[in-house]
């Protein structure tokens, strides 16, 4: 690098601070030789440029935007370094495959003392179960290694993570979003790719399932809840497999099925991101809602390859990685490349030398004091517990490294992260690493994060094209593209639904701020009886979800409070259908289904977030006209997610249950809006008034003036939105899509025999058929009137088709509980529940769970 | 001396169960003074998959499901074994109390 670069403000304070000094010179300078030419408004703007592109990637949830932060500087390693940390990583990832293999087989690393019996088996991790697994089932696959530098310039090996690898989904994501911000210095620096990790690990696990055409690969995650479930979500997109719960797999016949929406279907491959201690809540002793009851003996069976195989929690076991240094003596006669930090046992140390120590367990993982902080513990721990089972831990001096604050530079102590994979007797190291800042070295809680870039060694090489796996003539091309689980298909389902639902309350808010404003324009009766009416709609939830049937008797007469309903209508979550619950369930529904939706649905949803967080702070202060453009833009956003999906989502990824909830509830609001203003007759100014109304709120005030013209009547309004099944918006229009996108769904019913479904929509089909605007004519003496008995029998038959979606489509395993039976054995039981429809007040008929197998649900 | 073992337990659910997956000890272990004749383990409902396999402590674990309605499960292991010698004294004597 040139010496004589005049450094930015930023850049030399940050040398000048004593802090800096201690650094490894060589590399700092390689970076901010190639950063001297920005200035620190650049930096910012690149700073807050990778806050905006992460939140837009979707998979940064509301928590996780505060627990972690993408620094704009990256992490540079020499290329000498990343040879020694890789030769360093390999000869690990070796050492640990041989270890987890003699643990499971001879365990000649027991009866040779390398490491104490009594350690290993009393901890809580240690897993016997592990052993009764054919070797096939063991070894290390996809691994990760805490990497350390000391003050020194010495590397260290912290810790090895053998379950799962924490922290890959979200370097990959972090690559992808540093690589776009500091695109220029990424090509001048030379820095390795990554993508050819990732192909690796998709050819290793095809390697696994080489005997199974079309094998099904499922990452199993613990849901929403995990604080990594936005990386395995994102990893579940980037690598094209079905991201999975516990809820979603179940174990029959010593197989592992997924609950789809048509049936069970096999499961060949599961990537883990869940302890090995909590898988099997049936087998295992810790009972976890996270297991599948009976998935060990199914990986026992070789049915199912669990990847990382069970039991590789033991390399956290103190006995065990507290003397890798010995096994890598017993197995190789090598020492390990990479050191561990030292260890003691507990009577080794006096008090005065604490302070760069730590005091741990062997037995407990809980147990973990520093020597500096937590004097008094230690003195109490050292008398209550037995000596043999704690050891003191050499403390690593961390180095630091910049990170850009605000407007400057501050230096924090930070730890790699490195990724390995073993497949076939070979190691692959992503040639990158996440660096993140230690617990103690954090700002408000905050995880600060870098990308870490490797200096290319040599040439860049080419990459051999690698080919996918072909499909064999047989394959079942519907199936290659993806499976959609039950549970999933729910969520679509009622994402539908709250679109629609918001969309429908958006327009009947904005309606009614016109029509109330309006009023004092126009004073008269008919203008204020049916804006009373439309008011009452609102108030009694009969023109909103739950669509109630309204209270005649609680009729509001009074005429003010028209402003407090809109606002309640906007903020208040105790409407159900209110505009506050239904953007929060498009919102909580989308993000359960966001490995299905694209970038850009992904980011309107992240826009509805933003307003809906805008909502506390409308009050009645708030201006009328503020009031309509936050509707404005909300209505824009619900239209824009509707194209987005429709532009982006496939049909067998589950586009079309998003648009069977829509359609389901356009009919139910359609229906229940005609039921509370139309259906009665009502003094013909005001009866005017109401249909103006309602074809405002359906978008077919324009449509129904252009096409009758000088003919308009309540006749023809209903005809519009009821029997024109050429009209998008009306009713008609619903059934018939509902009835080309119930082709979709998987059909239980014998040849020859109509299923339920159709039953149902030939029943809501033939009620249309039959009426015609004589139908629609309310002012006839016939009680009921044809349009009263029409609407009541789409009502009753529209509410069975949600039941039947619950009880057909919906019902998935209720958790199921675990019995302990006196000693001998264990059961795991699932209690047949009436199904659970959030709408129905009815009860239902006690159908089994649809979950509970028989032979012909079960398919290949 | 041989000895016939009878094992019934029966499970009464205050509500249907769909679907049950167990795992059952109730094999008898061979040891230097105990030998299996025979053994089986019947269960009603009749299962729709039944397997075993040996734990860590080299029992017999026999697995079951049954994915039929049920509001009782009755589980009945049969065993004949022959003891060799006087049964175990002292240092583990506690350990084989009614263990199978």
């Amino acid at each position: 690098m040139s010496e004589d670069f005049t450094m930015p403000e930023w850049l030399s304070s940050y040398i000048n601070s004593s802090t800096a000094a201690d650094e490894s010179k060589r590399l700092l300078n390689t970076l901010f030789s190639r950063l001297s030419g920005l200035n620190s408004d650049e930096l910012s703007f690149r700073a807050n440029e990778i806050r905006r592109l992460m939140r837009n990637s979707g998979f940064a949830d509301i928590d996780e935007r505060q627990n972690w932060q993408l620094d704009p500087l990256p992490m540079l390693i020499s290329s000498q370094d990343w040879e020694m940390l890789s030769r360093g990583i390999e000869q690990r990832v070796l050492l640990l495959n041989k270890v987890l293999l003699d643990l499971n087989t001879d365990r000649h690393t027991l009866t040779n003392g390398v490491f104490s019996t009594d350690h290993l088996m009393r901890h809580p991790y240690y897993l016997a179960e592990s052993h009764t697994l054919s070797s096939l089932n063991n070894g290390v696959f996809l691994s990760a290694f805490d990497i350390a530098q000391d003050v020194n310039g010495e590397y260290f090996m912290l810790n090895d993570h053998c379950q799962f690898p924490r922290g890959l989904g979200l370097l990959l994501e972090n690559r992808i979003v540093a690589r776009r911000v500091m695109s220029e210095e990424f090509a001048e620096c030379g820095v390795q790719r990554i993508a050819g990790f990732f192909e690796q690990l998709q050819h290793a696990i095809d390697q696994e399932t080489a005997a199974i055409n079309d094998p099904r690969i499922v990452i199993l995650c613990r849901g929403p809840d995990d604080q990594y479930y936005s990386e395995q979500a994102y990893l579940a997109t980037y690598m094209g497999y079905t991201l999975v719960r516990s809820a979603d797999l179940t174990v029959r016949k010593g197989q592992v099925w997924l609950k789809a929406l048509d049936g069970l279907r096999k499961v060949d491959v599961i990537l883990r991101w869940i302890e090995d201690r909590f898988l099997d809540s049936l087998e295992q002793v810790d009972y976890s809602a996270f297991g599948i009851p009976g998935l060990i003996h199914a990986v026992r069976t070789q049915n199912v390859v669990l990847l990382n195989p069970l039991g590789n929690g033991a390399i956290q076991i103190p006995a065990i990685k507290n003397n890798l240094h010995r096994a890598a003596e017993f197995f190789d006669g090598e020492s390990l490349l990479l050191r561990q930090q030292e260890t003691f046992p507990a009577e080794n140390l006096t008090q005065s030398d604490w302070s760069g120590y730590e005091l741990l367990s062997y037995v407990d993982p809980e147990l973990k004091y520093d020597g500096e902080k937590d004097a008094d513990a230690i003195a109490n721990t050292l008398q209550t517990v037995a000596l043999t089972d704690l050891f003191w831990r050499k403390k690593v001096n961390l180095s630091h490294t910049p990170f850009w604050h605000d407007k400057g530079l501050v230096s924090k102590p930070v730890i790699m992260r490195c990724y390995a994979l073993y497949s076939q007797g070979q190691v692959f190291i992503l040639p990158s690493a996440m660096c993140f800042t230690p617990k103690a070295a954090r700002t408000d809680g905050k995880t600060e994060i870098k990308d870490t870039w490797v200096e290319t060694i040599g040439p860049p090489q080419e990459r051999a094209p690698s080919i996918p796996k072909s499909l064999q003539s047989d394959a079942d091309l519907a199936l290659v593209e993806g499976l959609l689980p039950s549970r999933t298909a729910e969520n679509l389902f009622w994402l539908g639904c709250a679109v629609e639902r918001s969309e429908n309350v958006i327009r009947l808010v904005r309606v009614f701020i016109d029509k109330f404003t309006e009023l004092a324009i126009y004073p008269d009766e008919a203008h204020r009886n049916a804006l009373l009416r439309f008011k009452s709609g609102l108030e009694q939830q009969a023109l909103i979800y739950p669509y109630l049937t309204p209270d005649a008797a609680k009729i509001t007469v009074n005429e003010g409070g028209f402003k407090e309903l809109v606002i309640s209508l906007i903020n208040d979550n105790s409407f159900a259908g209110g505009l506050y619950s239904s953007i929060n369930m498009v919102v909580q529904s989308a993000l359960q289904v966001r490995e299905l939706l694209s970038y850009d649905s992904l980011r309107i949803i992240e826009s509805l977030e933003e307003e809906h967080h805008e909502f506390s702070t409308i009050t009645e202060q708030t201006p009328t006209h503020r009031l309509q453009s936050t509707l404005d833009k909300l209505i824009g956003l619900t239209m824009a997610f509707n194209g987005s999906i429709q532009d982006s989502l496939s049909k067998s990824n589950g586009a079309f249950m998003i648009e069977i909830g829509r359609r389901l509830e356009r009919s139910k609001q359609l229906v229940s809006m005609v039921q509370n203003l139309l259906q009665f007759p009502l003094p013909e100014a005001e009866q005017q008034n109401v249909l103006e109304i309602v074809l405002v709120a359906q978008v077919s005030a324009i449509t129904h003036r252009r096409r009758y013209r000088a003919f308009q009547s309540l006749e023809t309004g209903l005809e519009l939105l009821l029997l024109d099944a050429e009209y998008p918006r009306s009713l008609a229009h619903q059934i018939q899509k509902i009835t080309e996108l119930c082709e979709s769904l998987p059909v239980s019913a014998k040849p020859g025999f109509l299923s339920t479904t159709e039953k149902i929509l030939l029943q809501l089909k033939a009620s249309f058929a039959l009426a015609d605007r004589q139908t629609l004519n309310i002012n006839t003496n016939q009680a009921p009137s044809g349009l009263v008995s029409l609407l009541k029998s789409v009502t009753s038959q529209l509410q069975k088709f949600s039941e039947m979606m619950q009880t057909q489509y919906f019902s998935h395993t209720k958790p199921a509980s675990q019995l302990h039976w006196s000693g001998i054995g264990t059961a795991s039981v699932q209690i047949v529940e009436k199904p659970i429809d959030e709408e129905a007040t009815a009860p239902l008929a006690s159908a089994p769970d649809a979950s509970s197998p028989n032979d012909s649900e079960v398919k290949k | 001396m041989k000895y016939t073992i009878r094992h019934v337990t029966t499970y009464k659910y205050s509500d249907k169960v769909s679907l049950t997956q167990n795992h059952a000890r109730l094999i008898p272990l061979n040891t230097f003074n105990q030998k299996r004749i025979s053994a089986s383990v019947t269960i009603v409902p009749e299962p729709d998959y039944q397997a075993e396999f040996k734990d860590y402590f080299d029992n017999t674990v026999t697995v079951f499901e049954i994915p039929t309605l049920h509001e009782e499960m009755q589980v009945i292991a049969t065993s004949e074994v022959e003891i060799q010698g006087a049964p175990l004294q002292g240092l583990f004597a506690h350990n084989t109390n009614g263990k199978a």
